[in-house]
């Protein structure tokens, strides 16, 4: 059962091929479709299909054949089965024999069978209705859980740009101002997750979000490539840090400097990862810090498994690094 | 001082850990982010502790555990979520949740760490 509407069709077994249309005009007004057949194999794949609200078996004199069809009716899960035939059949043969609900004398079964089967169909409704509230209820519970996980990975992250911010042992109106800075990544980068409703984010949102301030020195250039919700956070994070570290010692500091971010996809053997590549220009030849400071800390942890070269330059007329995103933090398609 | 394996797929938190391990005096080996990483270093570095994030991507941290487990090396688990999502194998070791209280980390690294324990 896939669709969200209750099983209301209805199976009918019996082997007088001459009765299928009675049948079928009988209790077609109940029911989306009556799907007849004959005892064997047909019947049950039926059965197996698991999608009628109701089985009617009409039994003649040999039921044998009927009996060995919906012997693998669950008792407990499977559609109920109404029997129809001459008299009274023995209900006992039916006990090995799946689910037997009710019996009917197939010489009333004009008058009695549309009102039992009009029962059983709005059971099997209801049951429907209550099979698709838990599925609902289910999948809000495990959202609600991922929500509060994220939340809490959030709050740590906060700690850690709090913590970091500080302790970098600087006066406290730099500090000030460097953890707003950081603080309002954080919240843009919420902001583009949770607007994407987990399709992914797109990186080129992300990378322009943060350089808005300094996007006529900046030019952008990569494929569409969507992120995963957890890595946009760290990967805005890192993008603000290099654009603050650029205005503060790097290229955007000469007013001829300028910053090219781009990104393109590269292979190492069987490992796939997206590279981004920012590299300044224009500015005064960069000198590497003594100690990494927030920033360049963040920045090196995208330097990959597969490292071959290092991820931070600082040589020539500005500095430049490459970040690697692996494939699990990439959204496909 | 000694040496602790940091694992965690999210880098301000490992950052936060290792700064931490450091204000204790301790060094931290890694950071892991990801299950391959943290492998390698516990197969190739001596590592006296480990501090391990459950949910790793899509991985969890299970398979660094067990091989931390058959070393004999103490560690613990970091998670987001409650204890009551840990496996049976490994319910009874120590779980502190995020975000951190660091008084609880910090005594969590001296149990760690301390030849009792």
């Amino acid at each position: 059962m896939t669709g969200s509407r209750a099983p209301v069709d209805l199976l009918v077994i019996d082997a007088t091929a001459d009765r299928h249309d009675g049948y079928r005009g009988l209790l077609g007004s109940f029911v989306r479709k009556v799907v007849t057949v004959a005892p064997g194999d047909a019947a049950r794949q039926q059965l197996l299909s698991g999608a009628f609200a109701a089985v009617i078996v009409h039994l003649d004199d040999d039921a044998a054949d009927v009996l060995a069809d919906i012997a693998d009716v669950d008792e407990a899960s499977g559609p109920p089965v109404v029997v129809v035939s001459a008299q009274m059949p023995d209900l006992r043969a039916f006990g090995a024999h799946g689910r037997v609900t009710e019996f009917v004398p197939s010489a009333h079964a004009t008058e009695l069978l549309p009102p039992k089967v009009s029962c059983l169909v709005e059971l099997a409704k209801v049951k429907g209705e209550l099979d698709e509230e838990r599925r609902t209820s289910d999948a809000l519970r495990r959202r609600m859980g991922e929500q509060i996980h994220r939340g809490k990975n959030l709050l740590a992250i906060l700690q850690s740009v709090a913590r970091r911010t500080m302790h970098e042992g600087r006066a406290m109106s730099d500090a000030r101002e460097a953890l707003m800075g950081r603080l309002g990544t954080l919240a843009r980068a919420y902001q583009l997750v949770t607007a994407s409703n987990g399709a992914g984010t797109d990186i080129a949102d992300v990378v322009e979000a943060e350089l808005a301030h300094v996007m006529d020195r900046v030019t952008v250039s990569g494929p569409p490539v969507r992120l995963s919700g957890s890595v946009v956070q760290t990967f805005a994070l890192a993008i603000h840090e290099l654009a603050a570290n650029a205005s503060k010692h790097g290229a955007l500091l000469s007013p001829k400097g300028a910053v090219a971010v781009g990104w393109t996809f590269f292979e190492y053997g069987t490992d796939r990862y997206l590279e981004v590549a920012w590299s300044e220009r224009g500015g005064t030849t960069p000198k590497a810090p003594v100690e990494f400071g927030f920033g360049l800390t963040l920045v090196s942890s995208f330097a990959g498994a597969h490292a071959q070269t290092p991820n931070l330059l600082f040589e020539g007329e500005g500095f430049a690094c490459r970040m690697r995103l692996s494939q699990d933090v990439l959204v496909p398609g | 001082m000694a040496r602790v394996l940091v694992v965690d797929d999210e880098a301000l938190i490992a950052m936060m850990l290792s700064d931490l391990l450091a204000e204790y005096g301790h060094e931290t080996v890694g950071p892991a982010h990801s299950e391959g990483q943290a492998l390698e270093l516990v197969a190739s570095t001596p590592i006296d502790a480990a501090i391990l994030d459950v949910t790793l991507g899509d991985h969890d941290c299970f398979a660094v555990a067990e091989a931390l487990g058959q070393r004999g090396i103490p560690f613990a688990f970091a998670t987001g979520h409650g204890a009551q999502a840990m496996p049976d194998a490994f319910r009874a070791r120590v779980t502190v949740s995020k975000p951190f209280d660091f008084e609880v980390v910090r005594r969590l690294i001296d149990d760690l760490v301390s030849p009792a324990a």
